[in-house]
């Protein structure tokens, strides 16, 4: 690293310009992973926060919004499993003069510390208080019926509507009331080891970890499917790019080599030097470009669908001067094959 | 002490192949300075590359300090080169990056970890050569701070840096007025004696001749005289 630091210190314009360059690739990358990251817990934290082993569904159903269990499968499940029934439906809801999209999780009070235990009750998640402008103790309105706000619970959220927490059977009563049948849930929620396979066969149901879940809740699939071609797309180009301008700079720097190599440089340290540099450059350029993401990320609003989290910073970070590496182990070659042959005579 | 016992090297050239050395015998001894003159196109340059280990001779032996240079690995030539031949280049080639000290502590940092200097003594080492070329004042400067003759100074130097057995040293006043030329190539006499390197010096500047101690004359790759002075 003896002549990279010596470049960095004697270049500092043009290396301020590729770590600048790779800052904001870093912010492009990690504002686009944050917003995914947000809109995919606006679609999937209440499904991910569960205590669940396992979520079975209908065994046919393309998504949740197909599911639908009998009693009969219910039934079957508890009687192998430790597993409570859960329905899901989205209607809007209304307190006073406000309506709100919001998605309906009705459960037995043994599924989530948020269901309510009385029947014409409801909690309220957070969002969704502040959707409907609503708090403890108000009425709001359900497909025609008026519960009570029992509770404000945390945040959850399920296919970018905020969940509002109630009793199996006012679930069931709703969900027959609007037509949408006589199911009497949408999955079973499962914890503990069982035989899954075999509770599946005997319920005609078909399960899956929580996560592999995740792409039966609608627009999930799709939705995350576009935003991450997007990040992989910009992955790519960051690594091409990167690699571009250590290839550029490796061939400025072949002259320099040269001489290095007739003065009996040894491959292996002309290597660590240019791969320290650009380790350098990537972990300063990617360092601010995560710096800003994170302010960024601590400065937006709460109604802008963005998570913080090591997932969206950290990881895309990594991944980025990973990618930087590999670009400028690939653009070596200038490096390793400057012949010092031209460092005699007056070639230079 | 550097021998060149009987060497042929050939380039290629359209569908044949040139001769640039044609059975070419040259010995450097301690502490003298060989001078190798003769018209562009002689093999002056070839015969350099040769000696430096950069170029493997079709034919004949090189032998560096006691060590048979023709046939190493180009790792293996790198070492020789890094540890036992010391090199003056025509155009100084200084890193711009580096400051004149640096430029010769470079020198310890490009072979392979475990067989480094420890930095101090490395930057004495340093400090030691910038006085004998008469330039410790100027350790701080970078080559475009420096003249084109200063910029030499350093240059022999850096090559001077690991006590070298041979020094080789190409052209090194063509860039430089006479005076600075001449003042050079006293230099190179005066480090020479006191450091006892073979060392082998090519010129085009038939003034700097007579101050050497032997002169080898090479005309269309081959030694046309050899004389001592």
């Amino acid at each position: 690293m003896f002549v990279a630091w010596r470049d960095l210190r004697a270049a500092r314009g043009r290396f301020a310009l590729i770590a600048g360059v790779v800052a904001l690739i870093t912010v492009l990358v990690g504002f686009l992973s944050g917003l995914t990251g947000g809109l995919a817990a606006q679609n999937v934290s209440a499904v991910l926060n569960l205590d669940a082993t396992r979520i079975a569904s209908s065994a046919g159903a393309q998504s949740f919004t197909d599911s639908s269990l009998s009693a009969d499968q219910v039934a079957q499940w508890q009687a192998h499993a430790q597993a409570d029934p859960l329905g899901i439906s989205q209607l809007r809801a209304a307190h006073r003069d406000t309506t709100a999209g919001v998605a309906l999780f009705g459960a037995p009070a043994t599924l989530d510390p948020a269901v309510p235990t009385a029947s014409g009750t409801v909690s309220l998640s957070t969002d969704g208080a502040a959707a409907l402008g609503a708090g403890v103790g108000d009425q709001v309105q359900l497909a025609g019926r008026s519960y009570l706000v029992d509770a404000v619970t945390p945040s959850a959220w399920y296919s970018h509507t905020p969940v509002v927490w109630l009793t199996l059977p006012d679930w069931q009563q709703i969900n027959s009331s609007t037509g949408a049948g006589d199911a009497a849930a949408t999955v079973m929620v499962a914890r503990g080891d069982a035989d899954w396979s075999a509770i599946d066969a005997a319920a005609g149901t078909r399960s899956s970890s929580p996560l592999m879940a995740l792409p039966l809740i609608s627009a999930f699939k799709s939705e995350i499917g576009s935003l991450g071609l997007i990040i992989g797309l910009l992955f790519a180009i960051s690594a091409v790019v990167v690699g571009a301008f250590f290839v550029v700079w490796g061939m400025q720097r072949r002259g320099d080599v040269a001489i290095l190599k007739a003065l009996g440089a040894a491959n292996g340290s002309l290597r660590r030097d240019s791969l320290g540099q650009a380790a350098v450059v990537l972990a300063v350029g990617v360092g601010l470009g995560t710096a800003v993401v994170v302010a960024a990320g601590l400065a937006l609003p709460s109604a802008v669908p963005f998570l913080l989290s090591p997932l969206t910073t950290l990881l895309p970070a990594a991944l980025l001067i990973a990618l930087g590496l590999i670009g400028a182990v690939l653009a070596l070659r200038p490096v390793t094959s400057a012949d010092p042959l031209t460092a005699l005579g007056s070639n230079r | 002490m550097i021998t060149l016992d009987d060497v042929t090297l050939t380039y290629p050239d359209g569908d044949g192949r040139v001769t640039a050395l044609d059975h070419v015998s040259v010995t450097g001894r301690p502490g003298t300075v060989t001078g190798i003159t003769g018209p562009s196109g002689s093999g002056k340059s070839s015969l350099l590359a040769v000696a430096a280990t950069l170029v493997r001779p079709d034919a004949g032996r090189v032998v560096i300090d006691g060590t048979e240079a023709a046939g190493l690995s180009l790792a293996e030539a790198a070492h020789l080169r890094r540890t036992r031949i010391g090199i003056m280049f025509q155009q100084a080639n200084l890193l711009p990056s580096l400051t004149a000290l640096e430029q010769i502590q470079v020198m310890n940092q490009l072979g392979e970890r475990g067989s480094r200097l420890r930095r101090a003594q490395v930057r004495d080492r340093g400090r030691e050569l910038l006085a004998a070329v008469g330039l410790d004042r100027l350790a701080d400067r970078r080559p475009h701070q420096l003249s084109g003759g200063q910029r030499q100074r350093i240059n022999l130097a850096r090559a001077l840096v690991s006590r070298p057995a041979v020094l080789l040293v190409d052209e090194p006043t063509s860039a430089l007025d006479s005076a600075a030329g001449a003042a050079v190539v006293e230099l190179i006499l005066r480090l020479t004696a006191e450091q006892g390197t073979a060392t082998l010096l090519v010129t085009h500047d038939l003034a700097q001749l007579p101050r050497l101690d032997e002169v080898i004359e090479l005309v269309d790759g081959r030694v046309t005289s050899a004389a001592g002075i």
